[in-house]
């Protein structure tokens, strides 16, 4: 068997590596989105994405089905991409992966008591973390990140409000 | 034993089973007993045809694929040997091959066409990816830069 997991795709060698591939161009829509669900890297999404404008409206679901902020930097440039969207974006996360160095002491105990309550009750967790201790964590970075090992926290989510122009990031946690 | 008849008029003789793969095709045969008319696929060349009917000999009596249940799980791909040697043996035709996949409704030939295309995609800049099916860029160098900035996190993943 040849496997391959999340991050590796498998590679096929093609011997005629240059044929012609425009004809490509009149796939239907919704099989170039199943084209780019086969995509196991984002990396490769976001390169798909820059194509062009059809590519942009085909590929972008598919981007965002598996978010992940690494750096607080990555995370404010994204605010403007939620701001004034008019259409169902938001229902497109199936995880959001955000770097522990971003949640502060304060923040991370809220994440924890938070899930275990969820995992008692076996109800859907709400979490609130003000915007404010998101930002001021990069003060704690050192100690923190220290502390966490830098490790991510996975969070399975049904819904993502990315409200951050407010004051608020909201996720909703599965249980 | 049922008979097919591709876009430019050439005959195919296969079994219920491997018809089967086909959703398409099942569910024209589920009332049909004798097989004294042939089947018209007015959207499939012979050439096409033929290999469709191979992967799906090779695939008889599989279990038919079914949907994925739990879409949050880690996606994993796995590839059979004999299927990544078909593919890859008939690569030039890999979009007629996605077509009557699609128009037949054989989801593991589908998946297999799809991953195939993924795999060239797979490790191209924006550019190469372009180059690769002649894709003319129509956005805005302020477009582009705002995609860019905006989706910066996905780089590093």
């Amino acid at each position: 068997m040849f496997t391959e997991n999340l991050h590796r795709q498998p590679t096929f060698i093609c011997p005629t590596s240059f044929q012609d591939l425009s004809v490509f161009k009149e796939l239907p829509d919704l099989l170039w989105i199943h084209v780019f669900e086969q995509l196991t890297r984002s990396r490769d999404r976001y390169h798909v994405v820059q194509t062009c404008r059809k590519f942009y409206m085909l590929g972008l679901r598919e981007l965002y089905s598996q978010l992940s902020f690494r750096h607080m930097s990555q995370f404010l440039d994204n605010v403007s991409f939620w701001e004034d969207r008019k259409d169902d974006m938001v229902s497109a996360p199936r995880s959001i992966s955000v770097h522990g160095s971003f949640l502060s002491l304060s923040g991370r105990e809220l994440f924890l008591r938070s899930n275990l309550a969820a995992a008692e009750a076996g109800t859907r967790a709400f979490l609130q973390i003000p915007l404010s201790i998101w930002v001021s964590s990069q003060n704690h970075c050192n100690n923190f990140a220290r502390s966490v090992a830098g490790q991510l926290y996975r969070m399975h989510i049904f819904s993502w409000h990315a409200y951050a122009v407010s004051k608020y990031v909201v996720l909703s946690f599965q249980d | 034993m049922f008979t097919l008849l591709s876009e430019d008029g050439i005959s195919f003789q296969a079994e219920r089973d491997v018809l089967e793969r086909s959703v398409l095709l099942k569910n024209m045969l589920e009332d049909v007993q004798d097989s004294s008319n042939s089947i018209p696929l007015p959207n499939v060349a012979s050439a096409v045809l033929e290999k469709v009917l191979h992967f799906c000999e090779h695939h008889r009596g599989d279990p038919l694929p079914v949907p994925e249940e739990d879409e949050t799980r880690m996606r994993k791909i796995v590839i059979e040997d004999w299927d990544y040697d078909f593919i890859s043996a008939n690569c030039d035709i890999v979009f007629e091959i996605i077509m009557a996949a699609n128009y037949l409704d054989i989801k593991d030939l589908l998946d297999l066409g799809c991953k195939y295309v993924a795999s060239l995609i797979k490790g191209k800049s924006t550019e190469q990816i372009r180059e690769l099916f002649h894709i003319v860029n129509d956005l805005t160098p302020e477009e582009e830069e705002k995609i860019k900035k905006e989706n910066q996190w996905a780089e590093a993943v």
